[in-house]
């Protein structure tokens, strides 16, 4: 009973922030504030969006509604009744949690490093700390492991697919790659 | 229509293409394999790649993966009792325990012959279906496909896991996305908060990068660690007799139909159809009894993977025709319409026809290739299966990064796929469906173009949706559905209030 309380305030906290979206949609759909008459049917580049917006607010009050309905019975002991569908049953795990909260910090340093220092740094950094955060405890054999994949995956994306991937900041390697692979001819 | 197919099958002669389809499906089989991995996936890591393909091969190649998924998910079905993919979970009832017996390859085979069957006659369904529904929906005028489009919302919304409500609160949030930009009738920004980045857009590419790349990474990395132990170490797919094959027919060709037939309607994919079929067969077998399925039939095989791979023809009837995808890999499909610069929808038959028959060649090659691959390399996919995801993860991030990136050349589309990625987690984590979003965003756009377009041909009368028998029918499934989910929750509450009463 514990455990299915705080599913339910954990679905009242996605409610709130599904409701702040919806009222985002009313507020900020005009950021230049533009007059526009209204086209056929009283239809005008907002009216959508507001509708959209509208319906949004509904339904998440419905859904917020009901969620309170299940914690009222839960607390006068009585058996929730989910009335807009179950949430499939989560495993709690810690460690997943922590590996998530730092797969999403290398994917965000990977984009600024991307810009900064270019693919052909931020990648070989980015795989070397992800195979660590991952539970790979060789870190030899790691090392190794994203020097080799960061130098194929610069070949393909940069060498064949030529995707503009050099650094803005600082970046001595792509010149240096890019040199390397024009001498072998592929370029 | 036969001309074009034809067509399309000798534009298929050549060794690209046929690398291509080889290479998708081996890779769908590779990728459909590992537990928690699948076809969306898999398509969304090759993305940066299509982008430099013309159209037709990057369809050749997401065909490929599409179709090879939908078997390579038994294979841990049965050695592992844990499915590669969540239509396989049905397999497993009848595959472990023939495993457990020390007969693996044998489970395997029947598994490889009732994808082959299901896949082959879902692909004459949708060549059947595809060139006659697209002729009629060709006639459709701006009210038409604007309300065809709703219906598909409805449609989808109400046939995902969850409830409408959950369905419909994905879908809005994916027209909101699709919302962002400049609003093409009247050059007008729209949620861009004066950033030059979104004046053209929430990059289509980051968006499904974040829900069906980065959400699936972030969910799947509870398993990484979890070492895998076989059922057997026989390994070779051993492809059962004809006779034995043909004598359980009526096994594969009820899960061929309700593959095709579930299959067809929007947002209910495999998953749905494979415990149906297998249901039905189990409750109508004679030989084997009833009680039998669950101890290791084949019957408990050939219903779910007939079904199974037939639903690949259903999903692309309406995909191909109205734009409405049957699943998650279909939505992805659509999606890459878009980002190659094409219109999914009802004129998609018009404008593109060469590229709707080349889709329907590549899958009957992929069919094909499904069963050679599955028959003589299945040891090379089933020994993938021991394999940590630790190695694969950093990879399909740097995969999906790029693919964000390559839409833009710019890594604020990272920043966006990462934001999707997030928002995407924690909503299919409290029971949202992320494909409920993508479709609201690739239908968005189609819906508000069409709405303006009918109510500037009717003079801004909104009488014009209703208009015609067809529109009328339209509006009478949409309230219908809407209908049916309130008497739906309303049952569902009393069901449970005399439940109280009687606790």
């Amino acid at each position: 009973m514990k455990f299915e309380r705080q599913e339910r305030i954990k679905d009242l906290i996605l409610a709130a922030v599904l409701c702040l979206v919806a009222i985002g949609g009313f507020v900020f759909v005009n950021p230049t504030e533009a007059a526009i008459n209204d086209g056929p049917g009283g239809l005008s580049f907002r009216t959508l969006p507001f509708i959209y917006s509208g319906a949004l607010l509904f339904l998440v009050a419905l859904f917020a509604a009901s969620t309170i309905y299940d914690l009222w019975l839960m607390r006068a002991g009585k058996a929730p009744r989910s009335l807009f569908g179950e949430r499939m049953p989560v495993e709690h795990n810690p460690t997943a949690d922590i590996r998530r909260v730092i797969t999403l910090a290398c994917l965000i340093g990977f984009a600024a490093g991307l810009k900064a220092f270019g693919f052909a740094i931020a990648t070989p950094v980015l795989l070397f700390l992800m195979l660590g955060v991952l539970g790979r405890s060789n870190w030899l054999e790691n090392l190794l492991l994203a020097l080799v994949g960061g130098a194929v995956l610069w070949i393909l994306f940069v060498g064949i697919l030529k995707l503009p991937l050099e650094g803005s900041f600082w970046d001595p390697v792509t010149p240096l790659l890019n040199k390397l692979y024009s001498l072998t001819g592929a370029r | 229509m036969l001309e074009g197919l034809l067509t399309a099958f000798g534009n298929l002669a050549g060794p690209g293409p046929l690398f291509l389809i080889f290479a998708g499906t081996a890779l769908g089989l590779m990728v459909g394999a590992l537990p928690g991995l699948s076809s969306p996936m898999a398509i969304i890591v090759l993305l940066p790649i299509t982008y430099q393909m013309d159209t037709l091969s990057a369809f050749q190649l997401m065909v490929g993966i599409y179709v090879g998924t939908k078997l390579g998910g038994s294979y841990a079905s049965i050695l592992l009792r844990t499915p590669g993919t969540p239509a396989a979970a049905c397999t497993a009832l009848d595959g472990f325990p023939m495993a457990e017996k020390g007969r693996a390859g044998e489970a395997i085979g029947y598994a490889v012959m009732a994808s082959t069957a299901g896949g082959l006659i879902g692909w004459v369904a949708a060549v059947c279906f595809v060139p006659f529904i697209a002729a009629v929906a060709l006639h459709s005028e701006p009210a038409d496909i604007a309300l065809i489009g709703i219906a598909g919302l409805i449609l989808v919304s109400a046939f995902v896991r969850g409830s409408m409500v959950r369905g419909l609160i994905g879908v809005l949030l994916g027209l909101l996305i699709a919302s962002v930009g400049y609003d093409v009738q009247e050059g007008v920004e729209r949620y861009t908060f004066s950033n030059p980045m979104l004046a053209s857009g929430i990059s289509f590419a980051a968006v499904l990068v974040g829900l069906f790349g980065l959400t699936v990474v972030l969910a799947d990395l509870a398993l990484v660690g979890r070492r895998s132990e076989l059922a057997t170490r026989e390994l070779n797919a051993e492809l059962p007799r004809a006779v034995e094959f043909f004598r359980r027919w009526k096994a594969w060709t009820i899960g061929t139909a309700y593959g095709i037939i579930i299959g067809a309607i929007p947002g209910v994919g495999a998953d749905g159809s494979t415990w149906l079929s297998y249901a039905t067969v189990r409750n109508q077998s004679k030989d084997p009894p009833p009680e039998a399925f669950g101890t290791g039939v084949p019957e408990g095989i050939l219903a779910p993977e007939s079904s199974n791979n037939a639903t690949t023809g259903g999903t692309m009837i309406p995909m191909l025709t109205l734009g409405i995808p049957g699943d998650a890999s279909t939505a992805i499909m659509l999606g890459a319409m878009v980002l190659h610069g094409l219109q999914p929808g009802v004129t998609l038959m018009q404008t593109s026809a060469p590229l709707v028959y080349g889709i329907l060649a590549a899958m009957f090659v992929a069919n094909i290739m499904m069963f050679l691959i599955g028959w003589n390399a299945s040891r090379v996919f089933i020994s993938i299966l021991r394999r940590d995801r630790s190695l694969l993860f950093p990879f399909i991030i740097v995969f999906a990064s790029i693919g964000a990136f390559a839409a833009d050349n710019d890594v604020f589309t990272i920043y966006v796929a990462i934001a999707c990625g997030v928002a995407g987690y924690f909503l299919e984590k409290r029971g949202f469906s992320v494909v409920t979003i993508v479709l609201g965003a690739v239908l968005g756009p189609i819906i508000e173009y069409n709405v303006r377009l009918g109510l500037a041909y009717s003079n801004g009368d909104w009488a014009v949706f209703t208009a015609t028998w067809p529109r009328l029918v339209l509006c009478g499934v949409i309230a219908l559905l809407i209908v049916n989910e309130i008497y739906r929750a309303v049952g569902r509450r009393s069901e449970s209030r005399a439940v109280s009463e009687n606790t």
